[in-house]
């Protein structure tokens, strides 16, 4: 399977968040994931639907080990 | 805009929370102190004896914090203390001494058990949690969306995990050192049924959903009693209150994971929480 990187990437994890009831439109790179009430339920679900649905697989604790402050920090280790 | 207040249960946020509760509600917070010979926030680290009150008070001082009455309401677990004084049905301080006997029971149930607890297991289909049938742990209840919460000793929450991680599972542990909503807790149900038996319930002011029958409590002191040996259902108590007309939600307590649960389940609802 051909994993989908860069700008595809960062919509399927938008995507998924805004499927969590997450407002859409405050999806953005900067904005900090406390003030958007991501927590790590979101993460787990988010790392799930990447790996079943998108054959990229990323574990949860590779994300939780930058101690990710903003969207950008979660979406930059999955592109890495 | 209809309004359901709905209570954590264990929120290890709670040890952070003194000085939110004395702030708000000092009476509480003195009468913990009484009650417990220590003040519960400072030990809530140590144990679940002192978890407990601690986690109730800070619900019952963000209840303060509500801007109109709920039109229903609902506790996680321990929460369900929180959600029938709201609503009129037990008096704070009768409930504060209730909790706290629950937690010195649940307490002592551990200490007697040795290492255990519960872990929390989240699978987009649901159907792939039977693969931890089997392995010593209990299922202790489910969250909605796809979270299975099991429960045992610590050897079976091993297995537990080790399995989740095989199925591709995500599995975390809780930090709760009891097995509750498991048959292991009927000694402590037993003696929090004595302790609800010498309180006085009233009719609830409003609905408060029980978070095992997911329906308005019927019986509060038999059925606050055997939710420690039962499967607690929030998925069904978030469907239900959405059921009822809540459009609005509000958690009130230590720690948001009502509220992350809620967004999920009922994506069309205000979510809030109120809290330190």
């Amino acid at each position: 399977m051909t994993t989908p990187g860069g700008p595809a990437l960062e919509q399927i994890v938008l995507d998924a968040l805004a499927g969590f009831g997450h407002d859409r439109a405050r999806l953005v790179r900067d904005a900090d994931l406390e003030q958007l009430d991501i927590d790590s339920l979101d993460l787990i679900e988010l790392v799930q639907i990447l790996e079943e649905d998108h054959g990229i697989v990323i574990r949860l604790e590779e994300i939780q080990a930058v101690d990710p402050q903003t969207l950008g920090d979660v979406l930059d280790v999955i592109g890495r | 805009m209809t309004t359901a207040a709905v209570f954590p249960g264990h929120g290890p946020e709670a040890t952070e929370a003194g000085g939110y509760v004395q702030a708000r509600r000092p009476d509480l917070h003195e009468l913990a102190i009484e009650l417990c010979g220590i003040d519960p926030f400072a030990r809530a680290r140590e144990s679940t004896r002192y978890l407990q009150p601690a986690v109730f008070c800070t619900s019952v001082a963000a209840s303060g914090e509500l801007d109109r009455p709920p039109a229903m309401a609902a506790g996680h677990s321990l929460g369900e203390f929180a959600a029938l004084v709201l609503a009129g049905a037990l008096a704070a301080d009768d409930a504060l001494g209730l909790v706290i006997r629950r937690g010195a029971l649940c307490a002592d149930i551990a200490e007697q058990l040795g290492p255990g607890g519960m872990v929390a297991v989240t699978a987009r289909d649901p159907g792939r949690i039977a693969a931890l049938d089997g392995l010593g742990a209990a299922v202790a209840g489910d969250n909605g969306r796809g979270q299975v919460v099991l429960a045992g000793p610590r050897a079976a929450l091993d297995a537990v995990r080790d399995a989740a991680a095989e199925a591709g599972l995500h599995a975390s542990e809780l930090p709760v050192e009891v097995p509750f909503h498991t048959a292991a807790m009927e000694p402590a149900a037993q003696g929090l049924a004595d302790a609800l038996a010498a309180v006085e319930v009233a009719e609830p002011a409003v609905p408060v959903l029980s978070c095992i029958s997911a329906k308005p409590f019927a019986d509060v002191r038999s059925e606050l009693a055997g939710a420690l040996t039962a499967r607690f259902r929030w998925g069904a108590v978030m469907d239900a209150l959405r059921a009822m007309g809540a459009t609005r939600f509000v958690e009130l307590g230590p720690g948001r994971m009502l509220s992350s649960l809620i967004r999920r389940a009922v994506p069309a609802a205000e979510v809030e929480r109120l809290g330190p």
